[in-house]
């Protein structure tokens, strides 16, 4: 089965999709810890589903006179731009400052 | 012997909402020229613990834009997540609709500039939320916010158009659609409206699609038409060198008008896709479907389908009369005042309102002169109260001045005098004033009688009824 | 002579109203309480153990003295002047460091948030300032509440259970819990995601509130799984509960996923008693279901003081009018372990997303090749390993390919789950229940490092009875029945139906009044002895 074990390749493209460096410790850890859940995860195939069964987002069903509206189209300025500008850890003139991401040029 | 090539081309084109608020939060959707990360909230930059909140103007306008392309409406349709990691994505993900959405099928139906009609079918129209912007300073990016979650209405097409011309004009077509609708300013130097091309190409004969690479970042409608088309030019290149067409993603530079290759992580194909768990599903009523359908309008096509079938004009006419909404309405207006010759009515549009908006820059919704004004006008000169040249000066004078053209007739007496004693004297005063020229005319040369006319008109200024004047003129000339 | 400190939020606010103390008083005992108690506060220094460290309870991340006590003279000022205030005013309460606070720290107990303040604050600490409470610090937590135990914080040292300090407080509201229990602010606001109130609310002899999904605004909180968390209080009485259920619960438009139901007087509902309720008892919430190495279905029991409890509790209950239904089945509820799983870890995966090292929080000092090592670096040193672990595990189950196998089969298995509690609540079936009795835990506190260590089914299985009303959205309320042989807290568990938190509270708050005097609630906890 293909799902049956998260290979170390497979685990270490996961890793690089999620941007997070891991210690070789942590490497080998996670990677166990992850295999010896897809136990758990595989306990999903012998749940009894009837085909009938929509799938749901929430438990609750949300009757619609409860719901939430839609919102007004109305323009509510935010008061407090700077104090989320501030808190980035490299700004300059407004601007959140990121590396550069890189390309690579086509013939 | 060269390989013919056919290329075949989809569209996925955003559209930028025109509402006044973002698609998940209250912040502006319109923030051009705006200062850097002015316009943002803790929802659209992507705070921790910072929920969205359903913008019901971005589902009326979406749902617009899916009864214009005949699509299939979703009555209940989801958003979900698009998971990936980029600069310009505050949140991680973004909130958009993947396999439920708004809209489903449906076509576009437009013309080519020599009238050939093309339908381009619709795969699927979903809502969307915007990413910010990031420029380029040397090695850094710089990334505003400002515009991170404004509403967006992503189209994409089937594979149906097989030249860059034909991309090109259906962005045109859209365009217009868009704006006649009212739900976009659909400006592309703006990016309110923004086309990412997939490309592929094939022998020609050949029933399989080759793989197609997908430009982005494409931001004018000559850029769509040169983008594809160096693409298009680079496939082929490839394949006669014998290479394979790798599905690679393609960024188009403006500013060097060039195809860049995107490194390969933007590639990557999975979004993980799941059910936004912060919204609930947006449900349509049958209620609220029915007062949307009430608000459409009549489409561009439709109407310049009418404006030939029964309305009378040429099929030219038609077009530049239904180019934007305010123009066809106007037209309309004028028409249903006047009452008359369509084709008359047209003309006067064409050559003098229209000549207006396009010198001055003013659009048709901000003209002084009224629908009122020109039937008016171009009854005066039906009746002869003016002349046909003082009528054209006349629009001008009501858009310069603001005022009615009975008015300004008044004040300027500009009434065509239709006294015939008074043509008449003033005739006579002219062929006795020129006894050179009567003779002329009188030996033969008939073709003075156009001078003598000028005369009398420049004596009059123009007031004279001319066809009077040229009446007697004849007469005068003819004894003697 | 009860202290200040040991009055619950209703005495201490009408006490403040009656203008016979002042908040800047209860203020101050608060924080002596907490100065005499805590010990030093949670880091992100590397931890070395201090003697002093095992004799206190460390709760806290952050104390906002100032802030508190601008808070206070306001509110003073108020009452001195006349002016109207709040319910809650003057009442001091901490708040487990997932709320934000509008320029106030807040870390999640994780290194990736490292100094961030928020620029705004959650709908529920705006509600509580509206209501004049008293917001004075922040409490340690499981980091981004991923844990039972508070046990992965980044911030050492942890919380220590105030009943037994070797013992954990519970998670992941574990600061929360133990604050409470030690007498350190009579309120504490925690998030239930899989138990995360309930469960440290057992272990630490309190009573902690999971509303109904949607009852409460999530808007400001910093989120595990969007679709399962709740907030809600941690108090020493049920009263408490409700009078703070009633100033932050309602319908915010901020959040989507609230609803628009009216908020009940939950207090004054208290009074109503619970003749002719009915309380059901089921047998699959007396045993541990799981799946063995053969991968069949098998059970275990529960710690046999803790299901005596239920049973005592259960006669309680009749003397006090109300009916008992036993043999309730909740037999979906063993699937919802694997479903629970999955939904959760795709939806905390995609939450962690937000964390990039640009726009909050820790971002890496060391040199990066471009955007992408950016994220690399400051994300491997900012998440610990739990929340690595987990973001992980979300990557892995929600790829495309797994989408019907995985997410679609799961969001079945969760309306399948779901139907157990409308059958079971359903006013025209075969049980028309009010409410169900369970434990809220298997076990009472395990040790430190017992969570990952110990092959205990009770241990690894600690919220099983928990995690049930997360997904399928239903209130439960924990509040304490006693001690185990050991002297360890053991509590109860009333689950209801939507926003019937009414009568879970009346429940609760039958069985407190009629126990008022039993022996066990004259034992305090080791910390206040």
């Amino acid at each position: 089965m293909e799902s049956e074990t998260i290979s170390v390749e497979m685990f270490n493209e996961f890793v690089q999709v999620a941007e997070l460096e891991l210690t070789p410790e942590e490497s080998k850890s996670i990677r166990e810890k992850m295999n010896e859940q897809l136990r758990v995860i595989h306990e999903l195939e012998s749940i009894p589903l009837d085909e009938q069964l929509a799938p749901v987002i929430h438990g609750n069903p949300y009757p619609r006179d409860i719901q939430a509206p839609l919102r007004e189209d109305i323009w509510k300025p935010f008061e407090n731009t700077q104090g989320i500008i501030d808190q980035a850890p490299r700004s300059q003139d407004g601007y959140i400052v990121s590396p550069d991401v890189p390309h690579q040029k086509l013939g | 012997m060269t390989q013919e090539y056919i290329a075949t081309i989809g569209l996925e084109t955003h559209i930028q909402l025109n509402t006044n608020t973002k698609a998940f939060c209250s912040c502006k959707a319109d923030s051009w020229g705006d200062a850097p990360n002015t316009n943002i909230c803790p929802i659209c930059t992507g705070q921790p613990g910072a929920l969205p909140s359903t913008n019901q103007a971005m589902v009326e306008k979406a749902l617009m834009l899916c009864l214009a392309m005949n699509s299939d409406i979703n009555m209940d349709s989801f958003f979900d997540r698009k998971n990936y990691l980029y600069a310009d994505l505050p949140g991680g993900y973004q909130v958009t609709q993947n396999d439920r959405s708004i809209g489903r099928g449906g076509y576009f139906d437009f013309l080519m500039d020599d009238g050939r009609e093309v339908r381009c079918h619709i795969h699927n129209l979903h809502m969307e939320e915007d990413a910010g912007k990031t420029k380029n300073e040397g090695n850094i990016r710089l990334i505003d916010m400002n515009r991170c979650g404004v509403p967006l209405v992503e189209m994409v097409t089937m594979p149906d158009l097989h030249s860059a011309d034909e991309a090109a004009t259906y962005l045109t077509r859209l365009r217009q659609l868009l704006r006649w609708l009212g739900i976009s300013e659909a400006n592309m130097e703006k990016a309110h409206l923004r086309c990412d091309a997939n490309v592929s190409i094939a022998p020609k004969g050949s029933t399989e699609l080759g793989k197609k690479c997908e430009i982005k970042n494409i931001n004018s409608i000559e850029a769509v038409r040169m983008a594809i088309n160096y693409e298009i030019e680079r496939q082929i290149r490839e394949i006669n060198a014998g290479n394979k067409i790798e599905q690679w993603t393609i960024e188009w530079d403006n500013d060097t008008q060039e195809l860049r290759k995107m490194r390969s992580k933007e590639t990557a194909a999975d979004y993980r896709y799941f059910r936004e768990p912060n919204l609930m599903p947006v449900h349509i009523s049958e209620e609220f479907l029915e007062s949307i359908k009430n608000k459409m309008p009549e489409l561009p096509i439709q109407r310049r389908e009418r404006f030939i079938s029964e309305m009378g004009l040429p099929s030219y006419d038609a077009t530049v009369l239904t180019a934007d909404r305010d123009t066809s309405d106007f037209f309309e207006a004028v028409c249903n005042i006047y009452d008359g010759d369509n084709k008359r009515v047209s003309n006067w549009m064409m050559n003098e309102v229209l000549r207006i908006t396009n010198e001055t820059g003013c659009a048709v919704s901000e003209l002084k002169i009224t629908a009122q004004d020109l039937a008016d006008i171009i009854h005066m000169v039906d009746q002869k109260t003016i002349n046909t040249t003082t009528g054209k000066n006349l629009v001008d004078m009501v858009q310069s001045s603001g005022k009615r053209p009975q008015l300004l007739v008044e004040e300027h007496g500009l009434g065509l005098v239709s006294d015939d004693s008074a043509i008449r004297a003033m005739c006579t005063k002219i062929v006795s004033d020129n006894p050179k020229e009567a003779a002329s005319y009188r030996n033969g040369k008939e073709s003075l009688i156009g001078w003598f006319v000028g005369q009398v008109m420049r004596e009059m200024r123009g007031k004279a009824d001319p066809e009077k004047a040229k009446a007697i003129l004849l007469e005068l000339l003819k004894t003697d | 002579m009860t202290e200040l400190i040991e009055l619950s939020a209703v005495e201490q606010a009408a006490l403040i109203r009656e203008k016979k103390i002042s908040s800047v008083e209860l203020l101050e005992a608060t924080l002596a309480q907490v100065e005499k108690v805590d010990g030093r506060s949670g880091s992100l220094e590397p931890y070395v153990e201090q003697p002093e460290d095992l004799e206190k309870v460390h709760a806290f991340l952050l104390i906002v003295r100032d802030h508190a006590m601008a808070k206070a003279k306001e509110v003073d000022r108020k009452i001195a002047a006349g002016e109207p205030v709040g319910a809650l005013a003057g009442v001091p309460y901490s708040a487990k460091d997932v709320y934000c606070t509008k320029g106030i720290r807040t870390t999640a107990a994780s290194r990736i948030l490292e100094g961030w303040k928020p620029p705004y604050s959650s709908t529920v600490i705006e509600k509580m300032d509206q209501a004049d409470a008293v917001l004075f610090g922040k409490v340690n937590l499981d980091e981004f509440t991923f844990g039972g135990t508070t046990e992965t914080t980044a911030f050492k040292p942890t919380v220590r259970n105030p009943w037994a300090l070797d013992r954990v407080p519970g998670g992941s509201s574990g600061g929360s819990a133990a604050a409470v229990s030690a007498c350190e602010g009579a309120i504490s606001l925690g998030t239930d995601t899989g138990g995360s109130i309930r469960e440290p609310a057992a272990f630490t002899g309190i009573v902690g509130l999971k509303p109904t999904y949607g009852r409460v605004s999530r808007y400001g909180v910093i989120p595990f799984a969007s679709s399962m968390d709740t907030m809600g209080p941690l108090t020493r009485t049920v009263s408490d509960s409700a009078f703070v259920l009633k100033e932050i619960a309602g319908f915010d438009p901020r959040d989507n996923t609230t609803v628009r139901v009216p908020v009940d007087d939950y207090l004054a509902d208290l009074q109503k008693g619970i003749k002719g309720l009915r309380i059901g008892i089921s047998p699959d919430y007396l045993k541990i279901t799981y799946l063995d190495d053969q991968g069949n279905y098998a059970s275990a029991p529960v710690d046999p003081e803790i299901e005596a409890s239920v049973w005592k509790a259960a006669d309680l209950f009749r003397d006090l009018g109300a009916e008992i239904i036993e043999d309730v089945p909740m037999s979906n509820t063993k699937y919802s372990v694997p479903a629970y799983f999955v939904i959760s870890r795709i939806e905390a995966y995609s939450n962690l997303q937000r964390f990039d090292g640009l726009k909050y929080g820790h971002t890496t000092q060391q040199s990066v090749k471009d955007m992408y090592d950016l994220y690399y670096k400051s994300r491997g040193e900012g998440f610990g390993y739990q929340a690595k672990l987990r973001l992980l595990t979300g990557m892995f189950a929600s790829q495309e390919k797994f989408y019907e196998k995985y997410y679609r089969r799961a969001q079945r298995a969760r309306a399948l789950m779901r139907r157990d509690f409308d059958e079971a609540f359903n006013p025209q079936g075969k049980y028309r229940i009010d409410a169900i009795l369970t434990p809220s835990t298997p076990s009472p506190a395990f040790r430190f490092g017992d969570a990952v260590a110990s092959d205990s089914l009770l241990i690894q299985f600690a919220d099983q009875f928990t995690t049930p009303m997360n997904f399928a959205g239903t209130p439960g309320i924990s509040f304490p029945c006693g001690l185990s042989s050991s002297g360890l807290p053991i509590g109860l568990q009333i689950t209801g139906y939507d926003y019937c938190e009414s009568k879970i509270l009346r429940a609760a708050f039958a069985y407190e009044q009629a126990t008022l005097d039993a022996d066990w609630r004259k034992i305090k906890p080791v910390v206040l002895r």
